[in-house]
């Protein structure tokens, strides 16, 4: 197991706002978080990247309790792809993404620079080096912090050792291509032997790139499946409050949903 | 992207300023010396910069030269040149360090109070060292007032800090304001001081805080120098930690870095290096957002290289700052915060309004 939660319980302000919660995580998996808005999504990856120490219950990343690792070791092991963040000072692209290396020793400039490039041009932002940061779009900067995260990370399997990739809403503000671009980033990373969680808003991105969904409500997670059986049961529609059409193209591998706006429009 | 293309790329990638930056702290570099025998050689007694250079390198005891020109250049504007540069570098880190710490280019200690609470420190000092404060005053010696004053700084910039930061978010509307009432609050307790202090008291409180670099000598200048020597020599150990923090303080963690730590740290040097420099010199605004505004824009904001490119440029500034304070109206001499507010005041507004334009408030 890579990643193991045991009865993980998060509390802010004396309330219960996630848990108790026990997930196992194994290399080569792909793992959705889904649910509604203020479900827990984003406490419960907190909790995984050791943001957050939970009240009660342990997360261990390799046998390790991630509360007790060092930042630096954590570092070396997993990383985080956070929600939009702004930048207030004008650094380039190129700058913003080396900074995903600088906690990785053994590395001449001419190798930096190299990673640099190649984890710019997986996120199809080969020509943007030279571009201040603030000055790029939304999309723009969450792929350049995803190439700054895919620094960091490095290989998915090291010494032995797979890696762990949490990426919190990384779609949030790409463009349909970009969302499917990004996630087939993350889908490679979990083929070639780490393991990554997301945090997914969209659902048949969920269904098509991972292996296993969790399905989360008020706190818990009420469903852990993968997509196909989580998409022809009914726990989707009511946890998200709205009913949904599961549809089968012809030809496709998967399912496809769709939320039922007529009866929406008709009960409104 | 082609293999071909990532290996030139690979070459000389674009966007790494790095080669601009190392040319950038070379040039500032030598303008700080520059600047430093230009400075030396004006006033009153002019002497060309060849002069300065040949005296300088006689020695304090060199007699190639006419003693009194030898006794201007090492006794009277040497340790006052080199005073003022140390000022100004530790002026201008101190505010690079603040704008990295609130992940601001606005914060800065004289806006914020951070300066007002190193003054209420100086003169909490001055006039509480004859009486409740004795102890103190007589175990610290001559480090009294810088240590009062880094006491006050520091206060001061816990205070904001807690004020305007919530689950490791800054919010500089906050920042601004609280830092408003908190330099009007340490100015309040500061005339309250002075309102009860003696002739004497209020005679090296007005010498104090008219500020400047008149009447530099050697002795004042082996007190503090080292003090600030050490602050811009231990900076650069924050520079990647700043780098990190950019991204917020959750990304620094995910990055490997121990946040709290370096949030402490940089309270601390922040305190400390304005503390330093009101001890010294009175309040002198405006170094701190300047200097490292201005490099941001030219050359980067990575903290390595603004951290030490900061310094020096402050240095240059302050050295240029006090050169119009000794000949713009001699014999008489200026204060040199009058000088430094009338240049940075409006830069800040620039600041305020180029932010407004990009951002809509």
């Amino acid at each position: 197991m890579l990643l193991t939660l045991d009865d993980v319980c998060v509390r802010a302000d004396g309330q219960q706002i996630l848990g108790p919660v026990s997930i196992a995580l194994q290399p080569r998996t792909l793992t959705a978080v889904v649910g509604p808005n203020g479900a827990g999504k984003s406490t419960l990856v907190k909790a995984m990247s050791g943001e957050i120490h939970p009240a009660a219950g342990r997360v261990r990343l390799d046998g390790d309790d991630v509360a007790t690792l060092a930042p630096a070791i954590l570092a070396t092991r997993r990383a985080v792809l956070p929600q939009a963040s702004a930048i207030a000072f004008p650094f380039t692209v190129f700058e913003i993404v080396q900074l995903g290396l600088r906690q990785r020793g053994g590395l001449d400039a001419s190798a930096r620079r190299r990673i640099v490039a190649e984890a710019l041009a997986i996120v199809d932002l080969a020509r943007f080096g030279d571009r201040l940061y603030p000055s790029l779009s939304g999309g723009e900067q969450q792929r350049t912090q995803l190439a700054r995260v895919l620094c960091q990370i490095g290989a998915p399997v090291e010494t032995g050792r797979a890696k762990l990739l949490i990426l919190d809403e990384p779609t949030a503000s790409l463009d349909v291509r970009h969302q499917v671009d990004v996630l087939a980033v993350a889908r490679r990373f979990a083929d070639a032997g780490g393991a990554v969680v997301a945090v997914l808003h969209d659902l048949n991105l969920a269904a098509g790139f991972a292996d296993r969904v969790l399905l989360m409500q008020s706190g818990r997670i009420v469903a852990d499946e993968a997509p196909e059986p989580l998409l022809a049961g009914g726990q989707l529609a009511d946890v998200f409050g709205i009913r949904m059409v599961v549809l089968r193209p012809a030809g496709w591998l998967r399912s496809a949903v769709l939320p039922d706006f007529p009866s929406l429009a008709l009960s409104g | 992207m082609s293999a071909g293309e990532a290996s030139v790329a690979a070459h000389r990638p674009a966007g790494d300023r790095s080669l601009q930056q190392a040319v950038a702290i070379a040039l500032l570099a030598a303008a700080l010396v520059f600047v430093c025998i230009l400075a030396i050689g004006v006033g009153p007694a002019a002497l060309p910069p060849g002069r300065v250079l040949a005296i300088l390198a006689a020695g304090p005891h060199g007699t190639a030269y006419p003693l009194g020109d030898t006794v201007i250049v090492w006794q009277i504007r040497l340790p006052r040149v080199l005073m003022g540069a140390l000022i100004g570098a530790t002026l201008a880190l101190a505010g690079a360090v603040m704008q990295g710490l609130f992940r601001n280019p606005l914060a800065d200690p004289g806006i914020v109070g951070v300066s007002s609470g190193a003054a209420l420190g100086a003169v909490a000092m001055i006039v509480l060292g004859g009486g409740p404060l004795a102890p103190v005053a007589l175990l610290l010696g001559p480090y009294a007032l810088l240590v009062a004053a880094f006491v006050g700084g520091l206060l001061a910039t816990l205070v904001l800090y807690v004020i305007a930061t919530r689950g490791g978010l800054t919010s500089v509307a906050t920042m601004l304001l609280a830092g408003i009432a908190l330099g009007a609050f340490a100015a309040a307790l500061t005339g309250l001081m002075i309102f009860g202090s003696t002739d004497t008291q209020l005679r090296d409180i007005t010498f104090w805080s008219l500020g400047g670099l008149g009447g530099l000598t050697w002795t004042k200048l082996f007190v503090t120098a080292p003090v600030m020597l050490a602050i811009l020599v231990a900076a650069p150990v924050l520079a990647r930690g700043l780098d990190a923090l950019v991204l917020g303080e959750a990304e620094a963690f995910h990055l490997g870095f121990r946040v709290q730590r370096l949030k402490r740290l940089a309270i601390f040097l922040v305190a400390a290096a304005t503390g330093a420099a009101v001890a010294v010199s009175g309040s002198i605004g405006f170094v701190g957002i300047v200097v490292p505004h201005l490099l941001r824009l030219a050359v980067g904001a990575d903290h390595r290289f603004l951290l030490p490119a900061s310094a020096l440029g402050g240095g240059v500034l302050l050295v240029l700052a006090d050169m119009g304070a000794r000949t713009l109206v001699a014999p008489a001499e200026l204060p040199i915060g009058i000088i430094t507010a009338t240049l940075g005041a409006p830069f800040f507004l620039w600041l305020l309004l180029q932010r407004r334009a990009l951002t809509g408030v």
